[in-house]
């Protein structure tokens, strides 16, 4: 990055609650959800275990929803949505920025920038509306009019007044990695001078079964680089953070909680669903990432590995981590505390680096208990103190991306005090 | 302002596959509508819409990996290796080729398939096959695996203006120095149940031709379009099919919002062509960036209305460029009043055209494209 590009605030939903200090208590308790099976209606005889919000988003979301009037009113909301602006609104909060249109004279809403991804949120996969249509009883048009009222991106710029640049990206379960990148870009490119960025997305039953019929999923809790993984489960939720010049930050007295220091994404060219065999484009994203930032792999401290208990996806993963930082490296997943999470995932990950950095502490790796000698890595079991400045958040996906994040510790930590 | 080399371009929509099916419909070929077929179950009038044609480019796939394509990545593939191998662009080092894509509805036809499955033969024997094409990035990965490229790729989406915003990005990758060659595509399928689910909200052009310069009447004809444009900075390439300049962005609504310094000058001598498809909410949005416009042109009832239709239009201009003539726009005998004629015939050679795409809340893209 030319110019350095700070992060002033951070939101977070996910299965392990509303807000990042309490997904960060859960992390370093080693929570894990309870099974939600009343979420989510299957004929499936052995149901992947899957994590859910557990938060009434229909009644919560109400104020939420006030808040971006009029630009929300009358739009029929989806969850996808209502996860990304719950985030939002938590962001904004942290970075002393109003939501809606209240006036604030230290932000130009021309330079205020909107990038989100997901990838369930973009498709058209209403399977209700399919079956009544299948039925003959030709649905109206609040389903279409639901979808093309919820393009990520542009629901988050209503919400935050935001009249910049929009995007909404959709690279998977890279997505949100790959929208915070942007998101950098377009302030180290002069653009913006506020960006926010992050990911959401629901789980329903189209990614849900979908995964399943990849025979990825896995219906015990999932352990991420454990011997005896045996596939990933689906979680839901959504991350949003403030990305901020350094200058504009300091100008308006906003603390500095982070740094987005290097970012790169590289393809495998392999197969749609599976990662390259030697980890071909997740190498070289760390190494250009790293070299974006200016920095050894010496001086990353630890990795927030996607790490999703595929058996596939950790082997990979972790010998190339293992090969870039030494088997001795400090990893960790999140993904047996709140599920995989998809285009939400990135953002998760990054808002978590971000606050572990601060407090120089790391969570266990809830799901893993065996070592497995094929990942080259050992995530961790306990929390674990950390000092160091920088760390790495990764993001692997179908369409063989991978997308990498190098994090700088800032000066407060996300969502206040640990 | 930013430009890029153009190296090369393909293009598979209503007209056909490639260039020479692209100059022929702008030389007066004017592709006819097909009739959607209602899906079962639906039994709604048939819908009008202009359907990509891949026709020959297939032949550019292997037969059997061709097979394995669903209709959202086909085409996009093959305006890619339209874009490449028949423009005769050599790839550069694997490391250092781009993928921007840009698509509004995503992979429309896996997605209703893998839904079809769950409701034909249940939860658990659904295709893997579809639910893998289902996502929106299934061309870059397709792009990619067939050429083997292995740089940045990124797929963004929206229902409007995702395109210039996918341009940006390539813009910016070549200029960082993270690429030396960016394959910008679009790609945008149609299936019976967004046909039906579109067609409910009004709009439609009953006899299936649209008429995009009559900017208050609702003349709305969906199409599928792909394209694919090889760009690199113009010191490293050949801008073989011309240069473009970098989007820029306006807010039409209230021109305070807007962050660059000064919108282009509508009252030049640059000659605009809209990406109008037959919408009334984009009347306002087209009249405010063309006031003052010497000559106004619109091409998309050759390809039909999609959320990356807009790169259709950069397309048939930088054609219209290299070959050094504006045609007849199509549909466009009656215009809105305010919005000059545009003279067809030939080009000079510094002729400036500017596409120009409204989308959502005032929002608006223009790209100047000049020649190479």
């Amino acid at each position: 990055m030319r110019s350095r590009i700070g992060v002033t605030g951070c939101g977070v939903i996910s299965a392990l609650g509303t807000g990042v200090r309490v997904n960060i208590a859960a992390l370093h308790a080693g929570s894990v959800p309870p099974r939600r099976d009343d979420c989510l209606v299957t004929s499936l005889r052995e149901p992947p275990r899957a994590f859910f919000v557990a938060a009434a988003l229909d009644e919560d979301f109400a104020p939420i929803q006030a808040l971006g009037a009029p630009r929300l009113d009358g739009l029929g909301l989806l969850r996808t949505s209502k996860l990304a602006l719950v985030a939002a609104r938590e962001a904004l909060a942290q970075a002393g920025l109003p939501a809606g249109s209240a006036p604030s004279p230290a932000l130009d809403r021309a330079r205020v920038g909107t990038c989100l991804g997901t990838t369930v949120g973009c498709s058209f996969d209403a399977e209700q509306y399919y079956r009544a249509c299948l039925a003959g009883d030709r649905p109206g048009p609040e389903a279409i009019r639901g979808y093309l009222d919820n393009d990520l991106a542009t629901v988050v710029a209503r919400f935050a007044d935001a009249h910049g640049p929009l995007a909404t990206v959709v690279d998977a379960c890279a997505s949100a990695t790959d929208a915070i990148g942007l998101g950098a870009q377009w302030i180290a490119r002069g653009r913006c001078d506020v960006v926010l960025a992050g990911g959401a997305d629901a789980l329903h039953r189209f990614p849900y079964l979908g995964f399943g019929v990849l025979r990825n999923t896995s219906v015990r809790d999932c352990q991420p680089f454990d011997r005896n993984r045996a596939g990933l489960n689906l979680g839901e939720g959504a991350g949003v953070l403030v990305l901020e010049s350094e200058a504009h930050a300091r100008r308006r007295g906003a603390p500095i909680l982070g740094w987005i220091a290097g970012y790169a994404t590289a393809s495998d060219a392999h197969h749609p669903t599976a990662p390259h065999p030697e980890g071909r484009g997740l190498r070289r994203a760390l190494s250009v990432a790293l070299e974006q930032a200016g920095l050894e792999p010496a001086a990353i401290g630890f990795v927030h590995a996607h790490g999703t208990g595929t058996v596939h996806n950790d082997r990979i993963e972790g010998q190339a981590l293992g090969d870039r930082f030494g088997a001795n490296v400090t990893v960790f997943s999140t993904k047996g505390a709140t599920g995989h999470t998809m285009g939400a995932a990135g953002a998760l990950g990054a808002i978590y680096t971000l606050c572990h950095l601060h407090d120089r502490r790391v969570p266990p790796s809830v799901g893993f208990q065996t070592p497995d000698p094929e990942c080259a890595v050992v995530p961790t079991t306990e929390s674990r103190t950390v000092a160091s400045e920088a760390a790495i958040s990764s993001s692997l996906a179908f369409g063989g991306t991978n997308s990498v994040l190098v994090l700088g510790r800032g000066e407060l930590g996300p969502g206040g005090p640990p | 302002m930013s430009r890029v080399a153009l190296a090369g371009l393909g293009q598979v929509s209503a007209a056909g596959a490639g260039l020479e099916a692209l100059r022929q419909a702008l030389g007066g070929a004017r592709p006819e509508p097909e009739w959607l077929p209602a899906f079962r179950g639906a039994d709604g009038p048939p819908v009008p819409v202009l359907r990509a044609k891949v026709g020959h480019a297939r032949g550019l796939i292997a037969p059997g990996a061709a097979r394995r394509l669903d209709d959202f990545s086909l085409p996009a593939l093959c305006a890619a290796l339209l874009a490449t191998q028949e423009c005769g662009v050599r790839l550069p080092d694997p490391e250092r080729v781009g993928i921007v894509v840009a698509t509004g509805y995503g992979a429309l036809g896996s997605t209703f398939a893998f839904l079809s499955d769950i409701v034909d033969k249940g939860d658990a024997l659904a295709s893997p096959i579809h639910f893998a094409q289902s996502v929106h990035n299934a061309p870059a990965f397709v792009i990619s695996s067939a050429l083997g490229v292995m740089g940045p790729s990124t797929t963004v989406t929206g229902f409007a203006l995702a395109w210039p915003r996918a341009l940006e990005m390539a813009v910016d990758w070549l200029e960082l120095g993270r690429c030396d060659l960016v394959l910008l595509c679009s790609a945008d399928e149609l299936h019976p149940v967004a046909g039906y689910a579109l067609r409910q909200l009004g709009g439609w052009a009953e006899d299936g031709r649209m008429r995009p310069l009559e900017l208050d009447v609702p003349s709305y004809v969906p199409g599928e379009s792909f394209t694919a444009m090889a760009l690199g900075r113009p010191s490293d390439v050949p801008a073989s099919w011309g240069l473009l300049e970098a989007p820029r962005f306006v807010h039409t609504a209230d021109p305070s919002l807007n962050a660059e310094p000064a919108a282009p000058d509508a009252a030049g001598p640059e000659i605009w062509l809209l990406a109008a498809s037959g919408q009334p909410s984009d009347a306002a949005g087209y009249r405010a960036l063309t006031r003052g416009a010497r000559a106004v042109g619109a091409y998309g009832a050759l390809w039909g209305a999609s959320p990356t239709a807009d790169a259709m239009t950069v397309a048939a201009a930088a054609l219209m460029l290299h070959d050094g003539a504006l045609p007849v726009p199509p549909g466009c005998e009656r215009r809105s009043e305010g919005l000059a004629p545009l003279e067809p015939g030939p080009l000079a050679p510094d002729a400036v055209l500017r596409c120009a795409a409204v989308g959502g809340d005032g929002r608006a893209a223009t790209i100047a494209v000049r020649r190479g």
